[in-house]
């Protein structure tokens, strides 16, 4: 009945920041949050519709971590690819080697500093389930399922900005104050995601040199990463 | 064929009042105070007189049927066709707003999903009470100085990872990563319970989102009969009044015991009926003169009469056990028919009497030895079973001889009395039919070979198939894997003696046994008195002069890695601040209804673990001597229960065969007579077995009854045999005669239950009828037969 309290954090980090890498391009969004208006169901619509098409996406990324636990802003680079139905790698390059692949129920982990491959096999766990639905969501531009749990508001009409404010009656809301999705202009991907946390960090993912269904090379999920 | 008896002569009846009016008055002082026990009787339609005393079965059983662990019930929706979570949601918050308050307690919801967060965090903040001695032994080796520097490494390295950002929280409360162990041990708590739930929007969902729970905490108990059967209507009732595309099927051990109480009353009735029918039907083919009616009787009220009796001393009486009795009465008709013919048949009712007091004594000491090997039982429904039939049988026999001569006068008439061929004659016939028998009896045999003690006790279950459908696909749609779990129960007078002896238990576990997890509430909410003690052990642990080495030292291991000055602030409040007594514990409060029961005034706390012989063999050596202590398992029962028919049958079957074969040894002078005797006992017994493993059943608590009542019946029927061979009876004379009317009005009975719906009825109808039917075919043709070729081998030795 509880399930879903154990490393409660946890799994909503994983849900929020495997979500976080799926989506990007090389436009840097505004700090500033520019006057939110709420966002008609018309343009959610015509997001959506032109999500479902995205079989696949494979980009690199630049992600900025502002953390009240460090003096200094953390830089990461690294690569992501995503196939649908349920395939995902995310590969950190810099500033140490990191990567996590989830292939269905199977999720592999390696770094650096230990040079194993952890294996976890999560099936039939209620926790990866919600993980792997926000992600299909995200990613497939279910912005209605998603509509549940957040309040989605228009940002800007060009790029078009979405920002995403956690339901106060969720536990997301306890994480996290907004999640603002910025799409190219045809509106066919997402170019950057900005994630603010209720304690003030701030999380800001840029996607470079996005594929979107390509064909991914097989190399590409192999664990350690090449 | 009938033999008129009106023509022979009134034999001379007793006609002493004195002697009369002292009989009036015991029958009467003897009918007032069964009626007494009457009054006060009360019917119990459980199996719970079945289970052995002070066995483990028996004090699993009554766990289930006491604690208010088992007083909860278990809504389950799911959705017809298409459908949203939200149809089901609407559906439950429609029956939650209309829930019967006398019969529902509460409905029990999950934490909600906004202060969950809140409190997992105050988890961490209030580790100093939940980090027992271990914890803080790792925690000393955590703090060195080359430990924290490969720690900084790893937070480092998992603020990279994706989702690093979003551990923060914990990471600042955690820097040693040692209080994140109370996480993982909430986690384990949630696994042990082996279902897979998930909440969603305050509700408990299937993850397939097509199916919820709603749990109820009930007014009712197992206990308490009738609310078990009003809740079942009212679960059933809620189920109705689900919407055209849900479906409501309700779950809960009260259905159990309600439907077994309803199916078993509805099998005695029926059982009942069909036994009054054969009665009556038995009694207007042999007879249709009422005053024949009194032989027929004559058990039947005796066992009436010892019924009333027994309620007296203990008012609650196993209905199967009521039944069986009532059944085996019809062995005692033997006794009247032996008096009626002595009485129509003979001359001299005096010498009549005397002659006919011998294989009534032998019949009736034999029946009585079984019945009284049933008072050694440890089995509160067997020893009814032995009081009810031990008293009945010997008012059986003192009415038959004392009371009945002055009640039957001899113008009765009783078909086939008298009739048929010479015994001598029948047995020649019988040869071949004996043969036949004999063969068929090897058969039996092989195939009685193979039966074996059957630990399921769940066929003794009389729940409806609806029902026990509804919870095998419970059980596949929300397990989370297909191996049971178990429960280890520490019971103690007050929640804190509960607790702490808890915690006792874990520790005895915690070092001896490693093999297997067991869950616990102790292993993440300890006792408060633990919590204290943690405390105390941690406030000791962290003096200043350490706090301020420690935040030294890990400001240094951070440093490369550009940890903040304050960075693992909240961890250093958490060491300043006293645990917050008054925080909201949704997340404990929700585990407490899982893992902390009452029962009659007691505190339980329940521990789980996976149900195997070896996990349950393992700590029950771990935990030998503790009287506090109890396995509830579901293997370790099914065990118990054959580990009782085992040592039931030998018990009772050594004393009854003991009593049987030195009374009969001594009231016949004969291992020859003896072993004849016992020979239609035996076949009804090889029989019996050999029926169970045609119908894919085997020994059980119920069929050891059976047996020992084949054994009693069968060498009955076997001194009726041969006190009429050696008396040159007719085949329907007055041993015959006997042995058959009380065959067909023990089989009336017995068969009756072969119309039953539930499966211990059933079984106890299969198992009775089968054994009577071999020991019956055994004294009719084989008997006849050997004594027969025994007889003529004897005459065609030389003098």
């Amino acid at each position: 009945m509880t399930r879903y309290l154990k490393t409660t954090a946890i799994v909503f980090a994983m849900a929020l920041g495997i979500l976080a890498t799926t989506f990007a391009q090389a436009t840097r969004p505004d700090d500033s949050t520019p006057q939110a208006t709420r966002a008609s169901m018309d343009i959610i619509e015509h997001v959506q519709k032109n999500l479902k098409t995205v079989g696949t996406v494979e980009a690199d990324f630049d992600e900025e971590k502002t953390l009240a636990m460090l003096n200094h802003t953390l830089s990461i680079r690294g690569h992501l690819a995503l196939q649908k139905p349920d395939w995902l790698i995310w590969i950190v390059k810099a500033p140490v080697r990191y990567a996590v692949r989830i292939e269905g129920d199977e999720v592999r982990q390696w770094d650096e500093d230990t040079n194993n491959v952890q294996v976890i096999h999560l099936g039939g766990d209620p926790t990866f389930k919600a993980i792997s639905e926000q992600i299909q969501a995200w990613f497939l531009g279910n912005y209605k399922a998603l509509g549940d749990s957040y309040d989605v508001m228009l940002l800007k009409n060009d790029p078009l900005t979405l920002q995403f404010l956690p339901r106060s009656d969720t536990m997301v809301s306890k994480i996290l104050k907004s999640v603002d999705l910025t799409f190219n202009h045809d509106v066919t991907y997402i170019d950057s995601m900005v994630i603010r946390e209720t304690g003030g960090d701030t999380t800001t993912i840029q996607f470079l040199n996005s594929k979107v269904n390509q064909p991914i090379a097989a190399d590409t999920w192999e664990m350690p990463p090449k | 064929m009938s033999l008129d008896q009106s023509v022979r002569p009134a034999p001379s009846l007793p006609a002493d009042p004195p002697r009369n009016r002292w009989k009036i008055v015991c029958i009467i002082a003897a009918v007032l105070i069964s009626a007494a026990g009457w009054v006060r009787i009360r019917f119990d339609n459980s199996l719970e007189p079945l289970l052995p005393q002070n066995s483990e079965a028996r004090e699993t059983i009554l766990f289930f049927r006491d604690s208010s662990f088992a007083s909860k019930a278990i809504l389950w929706f799911r959705l017809r066709g298409d459908g949203s979570p939200e149809d089901l949601y609407a559906a439950a918050d429609k029956i939650e707003k209309h829930l019967d308050p006398t019969l529902i307690k509460q409905v029990l919801k999950p934490p909600t999903e906004s202060s969950a967060l809140d409190e997992v965090m105050g988890m961490l903040d209030d580790a100093g009470e939940l980090l027992n001695a271990d914890d803080l032994v790792d925690i000393k080796k955590a703090i060195s100085p080359p430990a924290l520097a490969k720690r900084m490494r790893e937070l480092y390295l998992q603020l990279v990872e994706p989702q690093g950002s979003f551990m923060t929280g914990i990471m600042q409360r955690d820097p040693l990563g040692v209080s994140t162990r109370i996480l993982g041990r909430l986690s384990a708590l949630q696994s042990a319970l082996g279902f897979k739930v998930e909440v969603k929007d305050g509700h408990l969902m299937n993850p397939d989102g097509r199916q919820m729970l709603v749990m109820l905490e009930t007014n009712t108990t197992a206990t308490n009969m009738a609310s078990s059967r009003e809740l079942a209507a009212y679960l059933n009732s809620l189920a109705a009044q689900a919407p055209p595309n849900v479906e409501i099927i309700p779950i809960s051990g009260l259905i159990h015991a309600e439907q077994n109480e309803e199916l078993m009353q509805r099998d005695i009735h029926l059982a009942a009926g069909v036994n009054l029918a054969a009665f009556i039907l038995l009694f207007f083919l042999v007879s249709r003169d009422l005053r024949i009616a009194i032989v027929f009787m004559l058990p039947l009220v005796t066992t009436a009469i010892t019924i009333g009796w027994c309620a007296l001393v203990h008012p609650s009486l196993s209905t199967m056990m009521i039944g069986l009795a009532v059944t085996m009465a019809g062995s005692a008709v033997d006794y009247g028919i032996y008096v009626y013919t002595a009485i129509t048949l003979g001359s001299n009712l005096k010498s009549d009497l005397r002659r006919i007091r011998r294989p009534i004594l032998i019949s009736h000491l034999t029946t009585l030895g079984v019945f009284i090997a049933f008072l050694f039982s440890r089995i509160p429904a067997f020893r009814q079973l032995g009081y009810m039939a031990s008293i009945s049988l010997v008012m059986s026999l003192l009415t038959a001889l004392f009371v009945l001569p002055g009640m039957i006068r001899p113008r009765g008439k009783l078909a086939v009395l008298g009739s048929g061929m010479p015994l001598q004659r029948w047995g020649h016939k019988m040869f071949v039919p004996a043969i036949v028998c004999c063969v068929a009896l090897v058969a039996l045999t092989f195939a009685a070979l193979r039966v074996r003690i059957d630990p399921d006790i769940t066929r003794l279950d009389g729940v409806t198939p609806v029902v026990r459908q509804n919870e095998a696909d419970f059980q596949t749609n929300w397990s989370r894997s297909d191996k049971p779990m178990a429960m280890l129960v520490v019971t103690a007078p007050t929640r804190d003696q509960a607790e702490e002896a808890n915690d006792e238990v874990n520790q005895t576990l915690a070092a001896k046994v490693t093999d297997f997890p067991v869950a616990s509430m102790s292993n993440l909410w300890p006792s408060a008195a633990t919590r204290a003690a943690n405390l105390a052990r941690w406030q000791a642990f962290w003096t200043p002069q350490r706090v301020s080495q420690f935040r030294q030292d890990l400001a240094d291991a951070g440093k490369p890695y550009g940890f903040s000055a304050d960075a693992f602030a909240p961890f250093f409040q958490s060491l300043t601040s006293p645990p917050k007594q008054d925080q909201p514990r949704q997340i404990i409060q929700s585990l407490e209804d899982q893992f902390v029961s009452r029962s009659n005034g007691d505190w339980q706390m329940l521990n789980y673990f996976e149900d195997s012989p070896d996990h349950v063999a393992q700590l029950r050596s771990a935990l030998a001597g503790r009287s506090d202590v109890q396995i509830v398992s579901r293997g370790a029962l099914g065990q118990a229960f054959a580990d009782s028919a085992k040592s039931e049958t030998k018990i009772l079957v050594g004393i009854s065969a003991a009593f049987i074969i030195l009374s009969l040894v001594l009231l016949t002078h004969s291992f020859r007579k003896s072993a004849i005797v016992m020979f239609p006992a035996i076949t009804g017994l090889i029989g019996m077995l050999a029926a169970l493993v045609i119908i894919s059943q085997g020994m059980s608590i119920v069929t050891v009854i059976a047996a020992i009542l084949v054994l009693a019946l069968g060498s009955d029927y076997g001194v009726f045999a041969i006190y009429a061979w050696e008396g040159r009876e007719p085949l329907f004379g007055q041993g015959m005669s006997s042995v058959l009317l009380s065959f067909l009005t023990t089989l009336a009975g017995t068969g009756a239950l072969l119309f039953a719906h539930h499966p211990a009825l059933f079984l106890a109808g299969v198992s009775l009828t089968s054994g009577l039917v071999a020991a019956y075919l055994t004294v009719l043709v084989v008997i006849p037969a050997f004594e027969y070729l025994r007889e003529r081998s004897l005459s065609r030795r030389p003098a």
